[in-house]
């Protein structure tokens, strides 16, 4: 193994001195060839498309928080298909595949399908689902050609972002309408998936650009660990406009209006009536539609007072539909969501020091669950309208001789579950050179109640076993409660109830909301580092430690014995503590003008402990399900004969929680462009393994599902 | 419990990227390289050297000069994209860069590039060198607006400008027509 290890340590040394050797003769060669753009007429350097990132780069080194960009560039040879897989490889942040169409995505631990101390908009619109505070990446994901850039801030948001904003916050940005002019067709085809997509862009007048476009995806199901076939398979449709106006010069009118719908299936285990003790897989399958609309309004007084004010309205609606099974003949049920939204900020100097941001927002969801009496989700109330209302003001002052920033905020937000929220930040920054810049945070941050977590009547969830649980607790807990001996003697009788983990007879748990449920909260301090020696490198480097309190944890409340299964019932409660603990680098080199390396590592730790041990169960509940220690590494190449050759290897630490092991996985893209505006694309996925599990869902069971190397042709064609 | 990186398996993945690269750096070297997209800060140095060719200054302001300065009002933002100017002339004068930190040392410039921090403070630049023949260069929108006399302005990732007109006239500066025609026109606020 040593003499391996050094093997490669020698080779990788050796292959590091030709390339120096290589870009310095880049270099000499280059440098002559070059157009001296002082030659250049000026009509000709008007029109040359520039490299426009350096002002985004230089505001976002000087930034007091850990901030992650990712560009259309990165986007475009990230050989990802999918939102949340563009997201593996930024620092802090946890994506696991559940199966084909379902992500788990956090930043800072906790992942979970549906992660709830996260921040997900587009465009300014949040798109998680107030019903998990989760989302739904499946339905949610867009025309990746059109996203302009991801920002990725690890760390609590609240002082600006508002509830939920807790662990981080991903914000996906679409391109200007006037960035995407002309047509694009891309189709792909592979062995999981193909997509057709089109777009197209025009002017109307000097003033208005718009672009309209629609994405056609089918996707192929996943397997299961004992090789059957999932039924995860989907399709989607999607669609949508974007219109940017800009009447004068001092006002940006943009607005979009979007469209999807899709079909998918689902997987998910149920008791057998027939068998007691056996489990069944069922399938459901789940049509949805929904759509958005948002208008924005920017308006500069003068150059530095700028209001922005933009109402956005939204809705989801998802049905399921389960096959015959247990719960009677075939099951259906409704969930609708509509969110309108208003948000308004003004920003202005306050004396030569201050740079002050105010904002007002009022956001107000509706939603109805319907569906047959025994469907897997049930709330009381089935309808509710929500409101909240918020306020937050923010001031930079620019200390000591410009090189000190204090960075205060406070957002207060009212909403109806838990009334006032208070959310305030402090921020110290300092930037003694263009080359380093140093930062510190404390804040709180708030994650509000969800609907499932206050009003949920029942959520059953489709059983597991009891070991597989790790119950033991729980059922410690029920010999606790006398009413409950017998039953629990029952199951016992019936097959071995718990105790030893000799479990046969599965308990579907049922989780319930509880109305004491109150919000998580969180106390974070960070401590950040960015440095760029030189123009080809940089570093960053994060480091936090997070205090929560109220964690959301079940209680066991009670327990009903069903024909071969019982039903447990079990509550929200606030009745947990956590410490989360890491370190996040990442470094960015640009070895020659023609390869880019990009690594990442980031080191996680979470504990959470219960405050009265007894009826509560899972103890251990989420803090396992984000991986230790995650690290990855690209590289992409701009080889010559216009291709370009991107290689992205990525691990992630074993999931203890989640009986996961450790992942070693590799993406790779081969693109060529013969012509300017077309270009093939090669692109393959997990590469290492035929397949393999990323996530075991435990709140709303889903079979284990495994995922499968992937390979798929792209062609896009820009006119 | 949990074990550490394994060191060997990563330590594989990095030589394996590198030795693709080095398979694929090999015909590199050889052919003459694509050239480089222009970045927007060697956009906007090559415009201004160029403006300059499209202005006249009154004698008044060229009068005694040997060299044309060109001068940056506090921190450049352009780094090394200056390097386009080195060996140049403008109006027969050999180009010399100047960096001021202050209005008070920018006093003789003919061309001066306004940064950020003195953008937001541009009064207090006027009120030192207004009206003494300087062609103001700034960046952001408002800078021309406020009395500024061109103004860089991205749109779709192109670099355009605009120009004050009164701005002009007020610092004896005649704009040539093809500059007018190709800029966006404001006047002052």
């Amino acid at each position: 193994m040593t003499k391996n290890f050094l093997h490669y340590m020698l080779s990788t040394l050796g292959c590091l001195l030709l390339l120096l050797a290589g870009q310095a003769f880049a270099q000499s060669d280059s440098g002559a060839s070059d157009v001296d753009l002082t030659e250049l007429s000026l009509e000709t350097l008007m029109s040359i498309q520039v490299v426009t990132a350096s002002r985004e780069e230089q505001a976002l080194f000087k930034t007091a928080s850990a901030v992650y960009v990712i560009t259309s560039e990165d986007i475009r040879r990230s050989a990802a298909t999918s939102i949340p897989d563009i997201l593996r490889t930024v620092p802090g942040v946890n994506v696991a595949q559940i199966n084909a169409n379902t992500w788990a995505v956090t930043v800072r631990g906790f992942n979970q399908r549906f992660s709830s101390k996260l921040l997900v908009l587009k465009d300014g619109m949040t798109i998680y689902t107030p019903t998990f505070s989760g989302v739904y990446w499946d339905i949610r994901d867009t025309l990746i050609e059109d996203v302009d850039r991801i920002e990725i801030i690890r760390g609590p948001g609240g002082a600006l972002w508002g509830a939920n904003a807790v662990n981080g916050i991903i914000n996906i940005i679409t391109k200007n309408a006037a960035d995407t002019q002309g047509g694009l067709v891309a189709a792909s085809g592979g062995t999981e998936s193909g997509s057709v997509a089109g777009r197209w862009g025009g002017t109307v007048g000097d003033d208005l650009a718009y672009r309209i476009w629609a994405e056609g995806e089918l996707h192929d199901a996943s397997v299961h660990d004992d090789g059957s076939r999932g039924q995860d398979e989907w399709e989607s449709l999607k669609g949508g406009i974007r219109a940017d106006l800009s009447p004068t010069d001092d006002d940006r009118v943009t607005f979009i209006a979007d469209f999807f719908t899709g079909h998918v299936g689902q997987n998910t285990w149920i008791p057998s009536p027939n068998a007691p003790g056996s489990l069944y897989l069922d399938e459901y399958e789940s049509p949805y539609w929904g759509g958005n609309m948002l208008l924005r309004w920017e308006h500069d007084f003068s150059k530095d007072v700028d209001l922005a004010m933009q109402v956005f309205f939204d809705t989801v609606e998802l049905k399921r539909r389960f096959k015959p099974g247990i719960y009677g003949p075939s099951q259906k049920a409704r969930e609708a969501t509509y969110t309108l939204d208003f948000d308004s900020q003004l920003s202005f100097p306050l004396g030569s020091r201050h740079d002050v941001i105010v904002g007002f927002g009022y956001r107000s969801i509706w939603d109805s669950f319907d569906g047959d009496p025994y469907w897997v989700l049930t709330m009381s109330p089935s309808h509710l309208q929500r409101s909240i209302f918020s306020a937050f003001i923010q001031d930079t002052i620019a200390l000591w001789e410009d090189q000190w920033s204090l960075i205060l905020g406070c957002k207060v937000e009212h909403n109806d579950y838990t009334g006032f929220e208070v959310q305030p930040s402090a921020r110290l920054l300092w930037t003694p050179n263009d080359r380093h810049t140093v930062w510190a945070a404390v804040s709180r941050a708030v994650r509000t109640p969800s609907r499932v977590e206050r009003d949920a009547l029942y959520m059953r969830q489709p059983a597991m076993e009891v070991a597989n649980m790790g119950l033991s607790p729980a059922a410690a807990a029920f010999a606790s409660m006398g009413g409950l001996r017998s039953l629990l003697a029952l199951g016992t009788a019936t097959g071995g109830f718990g105790m030893g983990g000799q479990a046969s007879i599965p308990v579907v748990p049922e989780l319930q909301g509880s109305g004491d449920f109150v919000s998580e909260e969180l106390i974070a301090l960070e401590l950040g580092y960015r440095m760029q020696p030189a123009d080809e490198f940089s570093l960053d480097v994060a480091g936090f430690v997070n205090f929560y309190e109220k964690l959301m944890t079940m209680e066991a409340n009670n327990l009903v014995l069903g024909p071969g299964y019982a039903l447990l019932g079990v509550k929200t409660t606030n009745d947990r503590k956590g410490v989360g603990y890491g370190v996040e680098v990442s470094a960015k080199w640009n070895a020659t003008d023609w390869w880019r390396l990009e690594a990442a590592y980031s080191f996680l730790e979470v504990d959470s402990w219960v405050n009265t041990v007894g009826r509560n169960l899972l103890p251990q509940f989420e803090t396992e399900q984000s991986p230790q220690h995650s690290a990855s590494l690209q590289s992409s190449m701009d080889l010559p004969h216009n291709i370009e050759l991107d290689l992205i290897g990525r691990y992630t630490s074993e999931l203890d929680g989640l009986d996961i092991g450790d992942i070693m996985e590799m993406d790779a893209r081969l693109a060529w462009t013969p012509y300017e505006n077309l270009e093939i694309a090669l692109i393959g996925r997990n590469l290492l393994h035929d397949h393999h599990a990323e996530y075991k869902d435990r709140i709303v069971y889903l079979g284990d599902s495994q995922i499968e190397r992937s390979v798929l042709a792209k062609v896009t064609w820009r006119f | 419990m949990r074990k550490f990186l394994p060191t060997r398996r990563i330590a594989c993945a990095v030589a394996a990227v590198v030795l693709l690269a080095c398979l694929a750096m090999h015909p590199l070297t050889s052919s003459a390289g694509d050239v480089r997209q222009p970045t927007e800060h060697e956009v906007k140095v090559a415009l201004l050297y160029k403006f300059a060719n499209f202005v006249d200054w009154s004698e008044d302001a060229m009068q005694g000069a040997e060299t044309f300065r060109l001068c940056m009002l506090g921190e450049s933002p352009f780094g090394d994209a200056l390097e386009l100017l080195e060996g140049k002339r403008i109006k027969n004068r050999p180009l010399e860069l100047l960096f001021a930190s202050s209005p008070e040392h920018a006093r003789g410039c003919h061309i001066i590039f306004v940064n950020q921090k003195w953008n937001s403070r541009l009064g207090e630049v006027l009120e030192v060198l207004g009206s003494q023949g300087v062609l103001f260069v700034g960046d952001g929108s408002g800078f021309a607006r406020r009395g500024g006399v061109l103004e860089f302005a991205l749109e779709g990732g192109r670099v355009g400008f605009v120009i004050n007109p009164e701005a002009a006239r007020r610092e004896g500066l005649v704009v040539s027509s093809k500059l007018m025609r190709l800029a966006r026109i404001v006047g002052t606020d």
